[in-house]
């Protein structure tokens, strides 16, 4: 079903048996205007089962990767959205926006880390995250490393199934992602001495 | 570029494996439930913020306790606090289906053995959840069967272990292959000590299994032989969601410190063969 061979990996079982975390519905009924860099304006309005954003309407499920901070698939990309701080970052097909409010930008934090995620029990992969790129055995792909706030971050990555993006939080070594909008992927992330 | 070697942050404080818990569930902030429980009381439960809730009989005195609610499934909920102030100490798990209006809730008291003091006793309660019309539905989220003979290796970030859940009232409980594999070269010494205590007796407990719904189970289990060997063992209560492999929890009773513990935690989880346990008899419990 997938082409890409990482996301094969990760998500070959999952159209069988999701091993995701369920949907979040704490948005639902409520409404947020975020103002994008390159973008502009754009409301936000969460409904039971669909979402309308810039005035459109998509499918959407969410997730809530840390206190405050959901990702929401939709429109084959998705947004990651901290209601606390306003901060945002929308990764589509059109490319990466940060919200002007909060301190959402692009970061050199993560070079130079050495990590193990747990997809699921058996399951675990080696990372090495360097400049722009991420290594995993031999893969190796150009990435973007945002930083939402001081312990979250995203990795996103353009695969042939779509671009995939993955929350990290570094407080409590959790991480959630999508492949286009679909937020199927999630798992634990620690350090690899 | 510099090759630094990085590290990932350390965590605050420890927190075992309440350190990978997936994010606390606010859905319930503001809502109100009306609980009628098969033990002939009702109760009211209403979630006043993020941190507190208020619970008590529905005619008489609330309390106000702080809790943690985690969710399995779409609709269903884990809802855990510690009574704080009750005599003997007693905790309180909730396990909320908005879906059918059902309700099972579990009390766990602690120190009421006196040879084992520090073992905790649960009862489990099912009930229904009244519903706006005042109806409640007359059927129960109930025991099952479904599980036996089932294993499922579960990753809680820090910990993997394989529940082996063997018969109606037991359950068993090992590790993986390659998790024994990375033990042994880890402490060979203490490896093979575990391993010869493992082929004369067979570690199992006292557990529960109920079903909520299709694909969605609790499982509750008690470390008793663990009370019996080491003077301590815990209550662990799973809200597992098979459909998604995945699972909620807490654990209640008293850390390695003797401190008091009551803490949420969240796994993925994966089937596993366990063939090779599930054959053995017990050693521990005459069936």
């Amino acid at each position: 079903m997938y082409n890409d061979k990482f996301v094969s990996l990760v998500a070959g079982e999952i159209d069988k048996r999701p091993y995701s975390a369920p949907p979040c519905f704490e948005l639902v009924g409520k409404r947020f205007s975020v103002d994008f860099i390159d973008r502009g304006l754009c409301e936000l309005v969460v409904n039971e089962e669909t979402l309308e954003f810039c005035g459109e309407s998509f499918d959407y499920s969410c997730v809530k990767c840390k206190e405050d901070v959901y990702l929401l698939g939709f429109g084959g990309g998705c947004l990651v959205l901290d209601i606390s701080s306003g901060a945002a970052v929308l990764i589509d097909g059109s490319g990466t926006f940060f919200s002007k409010t909060g301190n959402v930008g692009y970061t050199t934090d993560l070079e130079g880390w050495k990590c193990r995620a747990c997809f699921r029990p058996g399951l675990e992969l080696d990372f090495q995250l360097e400049e722009e790129s991420i290594i995993c055995g031999e893969d190796k792909r150009d990435v973007d490393y945002i930083s939402v706030d001081d312990s979250l971050y995203i990795v996103s990555a353009n695969t042939t199934d779509g671009i995939v993006t993955i929350v990290i939080d570094l407080a409590r070594f959790l991480f959630y992602g999508s492949i286009a909008d679909r937020l199927i992927l999630g798992g634990y992330i620690e350090n690899i001495d | 570029m510099e090759n630094i070697k990085k590290e990932l942050p350390k965590a605050k404080q420890y927190e075992g494996m309440s350190q990978y818990r997936p994010p606390l569930c606010f859905e319930l902030v503001g809502m109100s439930f009306e609980l009628v429980m098969d033990n002939g009381y009702d109760y009211e439960v209403s979630f006043i913020d993020r941190n507190q809730l208020s619970y008590g009989l529905l005619d008489g005195e609330k309390k106000n306790y702080e809790y943690d609610c985690l969710k399995a499934e779409d609709d269903t909920y884990f809802v855990n606090f510690e009574m704080v102030g009750e005599v003997p100490r007693t905790g309180l798990s909730i396990i909320l289906d908005l879906e059918q209006s059902l309700v099972t809730s579990e009390y766990i008291t602690i120190g009421v053995n006196p040879k084992y003091p520090k073992q905790p006793e649960p009862k489990i309660i099912f009930g229904a959840i009244r519903r706006e019309d005042g109806s409640i539905p007359t059927i129960r989220h109930g025991y099952t069967t479904d599980m036996i003979g089932k294993a499922i290796c579960w990753n809680y970030g820090t910990l993997e272990v394989v529940h082996v859940y063997s018969s109606e009232r037991y359950y068993r409980l090992t590790t993986t292959k390659w998790e024994a594999e990375r033990r042994r070269a880890a402490n060979p010494e203490a490896f093979s000590n575990r391993e010869a205590f493992n082929t004369k007796r067979l570690y199992e407990e006292p557990a529960d299994y109920i079903k909520i719904k299709d694909g969605i189970y609790v499982f509750n289990m008690t470390e008793t032989m663990m009370n019996r060997e080491r003077g301590q063992g815990n209550n662990l209560l799973f809200l597992m969601n098979l459909n998604r492999m995945y699972d909620v929890g807490r654990s209640f009773g008293y850390n390695g410190e003797g401190e008091p513990e009551n803490y949420t935690y969240g796994a993925y989880g994966m089937y596993y063969d366990a063939s090779d346990l599930l054959a053995r008899e017990s050693t521990e419990f005459i069936r």
